[in-house]
């Protein structure tokens, strides 16, 4: 008797009706035949046998087999699109790797500098990443709620649904959203996060969950994470958004923190030769996919600065401003 | 949801907690359906063995008091109710299909040897928990969507962004430790899941 045979007998995959009755007249031939299939078959019981604290400690999101629509929906919302679209001729290859929390699994997806991504969650929410940023998304999400965890800058269209309440954690501060459209700016290295909020209504918690404010459509929350202090005012949200269409977009801002921005955009690294143009301001707007050259070249036509590119090996290339002789 | 201990579950249950119910239903419904399938065969007839379970723990909710594994509670349970859907099985399938009648027999055979004593849980949940305890995360999870989820490897692929073929080395490797690992404890060496 071929044992292959038995084993899918036992596991209720064997489908000719001839094959079913050859393992059945085996079985039936003798006592010690139906203890070996008597074992074979329970084996998979058996190694399903866990008690309550063992179901409880390695608990998944089992999916529910009332309704079995819902099963497939679920199914087709597991598969996760991820669409990365690369900016500039860079190559750079995304990490997606799966980190194990202690209760269920967890991608993340990693963006570097001068790249930037967009990816569609299990629940249909949609997600841009801008560069230098990291997100933390499980594969689906659970019945009651749903998180994500944000270092970075994102711009989120959340799924709407009433059940489910939706969460950004930054390290600093948690977005909570029922749906609709944000933009969260939680940089690592800053002290401020940004929260800008297009449309629907989202509320601010800090890490104890205490809410620290409810935003309107049109308005941007500051967060200083140092003297955690909040402030809330009415703003054009393009200047936040814009990044996700590749505008990069400023009103009035200093070339501190416009370098700050390249340098995330476009993978360099800007240094001041002096001091002084570092408060220089600028208004504009720039396409994001062209060379960076071209970027600085507008920058050096409408004011006076300079700038030299030093090309670095294995490291970002380094940008230096200067002023313009008068 | 909130979660339960064994023994609170066992006390909210007994209480008649609708809450603590839903819960137990959430968490074992699945289990049983698919360990009902593997005797039973039909999907049908195995939901609605689930369903009589749920009924018979719910109506029944003062029994609680004296159990004290609910795993093994439920399991017996379970295990009840399919031995008494194949008798019926069995009484239908006599004149109408002897095949059918000559399967069920075996199966019922097998089933009734099936041991889902609390010692017996507690032994086997012990080796089960080592094994899955060796394996790395990705694997464990892999292998448990698989055996508790009862997800297709094409799913799981799916659901984790991962190829197909790393799921099927993944579960292959972890059979491999239970194979191992319940050897000398069940005595034979063969096993399933081989696709």
């Amino acid at each position: 008797m071929d044992i292959e045979k038995i084993h899918q007998f036992a596991q209720n995959s064997l489908s000719g009706k001839d094959e079913i009755e050859e393992v059945v007249s085996w079985i039936e031939s003798s006592g010690e035949n139906q203890k070996e299939f008597n074992r074979i078959k329970n084996f998979w019981a058996y190694s399903g046998f866990s008690n309550f604290d063992t179901i409880m400690k390695n608990r998944n999101p089992i999916l529910p087999l009332r309704n079995k629509t819902r099963y497939i929906e679920i199914l087709k919302y597991a598969a996760i699109l991820i669409f990365v679209f690369f900016i500039g001729a860079l190559s750079a290859t995304f990490i997606i790797r799966n980190i194990f929390t202690e209760e269920l699994v967890c991608n993340e997806i990693i963006v570097p500098n001068g790249e930037s991504a967009e990816i569609i969650l299990a629940d249909q929410t949609h997600v841009w990443l801008n560069s230098g940023s990291r997100l933390m998304y499980p594969p689906t999400f659970q019945k009651k709620n749903r998180e994500v965890k944000l270092t970075g800058e994102a711009y989120f269209e959340v799924k709407h649904d009433k059940s489910r309440p939706f969460h950004v954690v930054t390290p600093n501060l948690t977005v909570e959203v029922l749906g609709t459209s944000f933009n969260v700016e939680a940089l690592e290295n800053s002290g401020i996060l940004n929260v800008t909020l297009v449309e629907g209504k989202v509320r601010l918690q800090d890490n104890k969950n205490k809410v620290l404010a409810e935003l309107l459509p049109n308005e941007n929350a500051k967060y200083n994470v140092l003297e955690k202090k909040l402030d809330i005012s009415a703003v054009n949200t393009v200047l936040y958004t814009s990044w996700k269409e590749g505008i990069m977009t400023f009103k009035d801002e200093k070339l501190i923190d416009i370098a700050d921005k390249l340098e995330r955009w476009f993978n360099v690294e800007v240094v001041f030769d002096q001091e002084q143009v570092k408060n220089l301001c600028f208004s504009g707007s720039i396409l994001k996919n062209k060379p960076i050259d071209q970027v600085l070249e507008i920058l050096k036509y409408t004011s006076r600065i300079d700038y030299t590119i030093e090309i670095r090996e294995q490291q970002p290339n380094r940008i230096h401003f200067k002023g313009m002789p008068m | 949801m909130r979660q339960y201990s064994e023994n609170e579950i066992l006390q909210e249950l007994s209480a008649g907690n609708k809450n603590a119910f839903e819960f137990l239903y959430d968490t074992y419904q699945l289990r049983l359906y698919h360990f009902a399938f593997h005797y039973l065969n039909d999907e049908e007839l195995s939901k609605d063995i689930v369903q009589d379970v749920f009924s018979i723990v719910w109506e029944d909710h003062k029994k609680f008091e004296g159990v004290s594994n609910v795993s093994s509670w439920l399991f017996t349970l379970t295990k009840n109710q399919c031995l008494k859907k194949i008798d019926h099985l069995k009484v239908k399938q006599k004149y109408a299909d002897i095949l059918k009648y000559r399967q069920l027999n075996i199966v019922q055979d097998a089933l009734t040897e099936l041991d889902t004593s609390p010692v017996t849980f507690d032994e086997i949940n012990t080796i089960v928990n080592q094994t899955l305890s060796i394996l790395s995360p990705q694997s464990r999870q892999i292998f448990e969507m698989s055996r508790f989820e009862n997800l297709k490897n094409r799913e799981i692929a799916e659901k984790l962004s991962i190829s197909q073929k790393s799921v099927e080395a993944h579960i292959t490797k972890a059979l491999k430790y239970f194979k191992e690992a319940l050897k000398n404890y069940l005595p034979f060496v063969a096993f399933l899941f081989l696709e």
